[in-house]
């Protein structure tokens, strides 16, 4: 009876202890883990916070121009550019006609 | 339990002390099994208590106490650098941001030999001045900067040389990626990152105590524009200075404001002197005729004279030492509307004096030009206003001479003439949607766009015909004011202007400082000839941007028609009818 008992203590307290060192172990590779996750958010804040940086040195509007003037055969805008959306139909009907216009033009003098 | 064993002690019977530790024969085995298991339950119940002590704090710290693991948890990931805050234009790009360097320094001491240590690191970073860190070197201190704010390809090569008594500290370094397109208005800091000038020194205890980043009403790209725009004209006419200011009349938002010469907020030290004078808020100009504005709007707003009143400009007007003349003269009476267009000083002195002084002078303050502004930067001009303020320096400051104000002021009121009545403080910080800046109702609405007219007549047909840009509705008025400063003779030519007029959204101060004219000007620099076409360009360029709808300018412009003055009275203004003397 007694035996018995002693054993069961003894059990237990084996488990117990087990347990907690299984969980403690646990718990110290979790926050090890968690520090280096930190870490690791840190240094790629970091880094966002400076590609970001260089991002705006990158888009300054001086040398957006330089590239857009080199690479591109871009004009500037003129009023005549802008047209508000419910004036799009009335604007093709007139480009078409020129479009046309000038066809018939082209086709009348090869004739 | 207690009991039995205090008694055990009992010093009347020593013989019972010595059988706890070495039990006689002749106790009984019961006896001695009743001992040990006393002994064990005792034990196990102290470890029990433990155990149990030890569980409960378990279950507290992991199940219920909670909140305490995610502050911490929270803590712990928090970002570890703490930096000053960023400035950034109203799209979110950044103006203004501080970026982790790395800064040399040496133990002089520790060095132990300083002419191949000086010699590897003029090797490593040919910037270096190798004579320089020798002699720094050879001070034997402790600690000595070498170089701050190393970039991470320097940092690499000093860290792979390996030299002892040669060390990096972690620094951080204020950086502009814009560079001078905001210069005035972000303002620098010095080497350790304190605010020195502008919204960086505004906003100083924001930015580098509480963290807290700072976001601008302007916009990088009308920055940008107007910063072109103006470089060009500043060459084109060969001025002195220059300086552009955009104004959301409806907000009071600066969308754009350049100065120019400007400088580099990256080294600051190096900036030429008069280059981090910003004309726009610390500079006070006598503005000339663009005040004509403020004047006319002051006497139809008081019901002083109606657009088709007539004024005698027949005459120049002779008082004291000084004459009031003409550019144009026309020999004859004007209506209110023609003043304006026609630029009469004449007639414009003659409708002030019609106000009266008294009147002029509490018109200026309501419209906010006889106090500083409360722009957010630490460089603002105090305005200048005569002390006795008397006749002839009411009919002079009718035409813009008399009273000098900064640009930025004097945009805020003309914005107010051309809104419908309602003066804005004008303001470089963003506010969250709905918050505008508080607001105050000077001008009828009826004044207001009595005025609009005008501006826009006089680029119909007026002086500011070369600030006209078709389909965008520009109105506004030009301005020549003769500096006073010493016998040199020079201009500041300007023009001031909204568009689209028919419901202003925008104001743009253009100013040039002495220009030259040229062949294209007939060699004159006056505001029409030369700020009136710089703002033409900035507005084609800057519109599309703003998102401002090209529209039917003749369509428009036939709406003004009840506004066309029919044929007024002929109004008699003289000092001596003013009764006031002087």
């Amino acid at each position: 009876m007694m035996r018995k008992r002693t054993l069961i203590a003894i059990a237990l307290i084996g488990t117990l202890v087990a347990g907690l060192y299984h969980l403690k172990q646990q718990v110290q590779g979790v926050e090890r883990r968690l520090a280096a996750v930190n870490q690791a958010i840190a240094r790629d804040r970091q880094a966002i916070h400076v590609l970001r940086a260089e991002w705006a040195y990158l888009i300054r509007p001086s040398r957006l121009a330089r590239l857009s003037a080199r690479h591109l055969k871009l004009q500037r805008v003129t009023p005549n550019h802008v047209r508000a959306f419910d004036e799009l139909p009335e604007h093709f009907a007139a480009a078409n006609k020129s479009k046309r216009n000038e066809q018939s033009a082209k086709t009348g003098a090869s004739r | 339990m207690m009991i039995r064993l205090s008694a055990s002690c009992n010093p009347e019977r020593p013989a019972r002390r010595l059988s706890v530790r070495r039990p006689r024969l002749d106790w009984g085995a019961t006896q001695r099994l009743e001992f040990g298991r006393n002994r064990l339950v005792v034990s196990a119940a102290l470890f029990a208590i433990a155990f149990a002590g030890l569980g409960i704090r378990l279950v507290d710290v992991t199940l219920l106490n909670d909140g305490i693991g995610q502050r911490l948890a929270r803590a712990a990931s928090a970002q570890t650098t703490q930096q000053r805050a960023e400035i950034v234009d109203r799209n979110g790009i950044i103006l203004a941001t501080t970026l982790p360097t790395y800064s040399l320094y040496a133990d002089a001491k520790a060095v132990l030999n300083r002419h191949a240590a000086a010699t590897r690191l003029g090797r490593a970073l040919p910037d270096l001045n190798t004579a320089e860190i020798h002699k720094q070197l050879r001070t034997n201190r402790r600690f000595v900067w070498l170089q701050r704010h190393l970039t991470p390809r320097q940092y690499q090569a000093v860290n792979s040389l390996g030299i002892p008594g040669i060390y990096m500290r972690a620094d951080e370094r204020r950086v502009y990626p814009h560079g001078r397109l905001a210069a005035h208005i972000v303002g620098f800091t010095d080497v350790d990152s304190r605010g020195l000038a502008g919204i960086e020194r505004q906003f100083d205890d924001m930015l580098g105590k509480k963290r807290k980043s700072v976001r601008l009403t302007i916009d990088i790209r009308l920055q940008h524009i107007l910063r072109e725009e103006m470089k060009s004209a500043i060459r084109l006419y060969r001025a002195k200075k220059g300086s552009a200011l955009l104004l959301d009349v409806n907000s009071g938002e600066v969308m754009a404001m350049v100065s120019l010469p400007d400088f580099d907020p990256n080294h600051p030290t190096k900036a030429p002197t008069g280059t981090r004078f910003n004309m726009n808020t610390l500079g006070v100009y006598e503005m000339g005729s663009t005040f004509k504005v403020l004047n006319t709007a002051m006497a139809l707003d008081a019901g002083i004279a109606r657009l088709g009143d007539r004024f005698d400009a027949r005459a120049p007007i002779r008082i004291a030492s000084h004459k009031i003349r003409d550019y144009h003269p026309r020999g004859r009476w004007l209506s209110v509307d023609e003043i304006f267009v026609y630029s009469s000083n004449i007639g414009s002195a003659k409708m002030a004096l019609a106000a009266g002084g008294k009147r002029q002078k509490e018109f200026l303050a309501r419209m906010g030009l006889l106090a500083p502004s409360s722009i957010e930067l630490p460089e603002t001009g105090l305005p200048l206003s005569p002390r006795n303020w008397r006749p002839i320096n009411t009919m002079t400051i009718s035409f813009g001479h008399g009273v000098a104000v900064t640009p930025i002021q004097f945009g805020a009121a003309i914005a107010a003439t051309v809104n419908g009545g309602t003066l804005r403080a004008p303001t470089l910080i963003k506010r969250d949607a709905g918050r505008a800046p508080e607001a105050m109702q000077v001008l009828s609405e009826d004044t207001s766009m009595r005025i609009r007219y005008l501006m826009r007549r006089n680029v119909i047909r007026g002086t500011g015909r070369r600030a006209a840009v078709p389909g965008y509705l520009v109105g506004g008025k030009t301005g020549s004011a003769d500096k006073s400063t010493g016998n040199r003779k020079g201009l500041l030519s300007s023009f001031v202007g909204a568009f689209p007029m028919h419901r202003p959204r925008y104001v743009l101060l253009v100013m040039l400082d002495e220009p030259k004219g040229n062949k294209e000007t007939s060699y004159k620099a006056t505001g029409g000839l030369v700020a009136a076409p710089t703002f033409a360009r900035i507005v084609q360029r800057a519109a599309p941007v703003l998102g401002v709808r090209p529209v039917d300018e003749s369509a428009h412009d036939r709406r003004w028609a009840p506004f066309k003055p029919g044929s007024g009275v002929h109004r008699v203004a003289s000092f001596r009818t003013n009764g006031k003397g002087r």
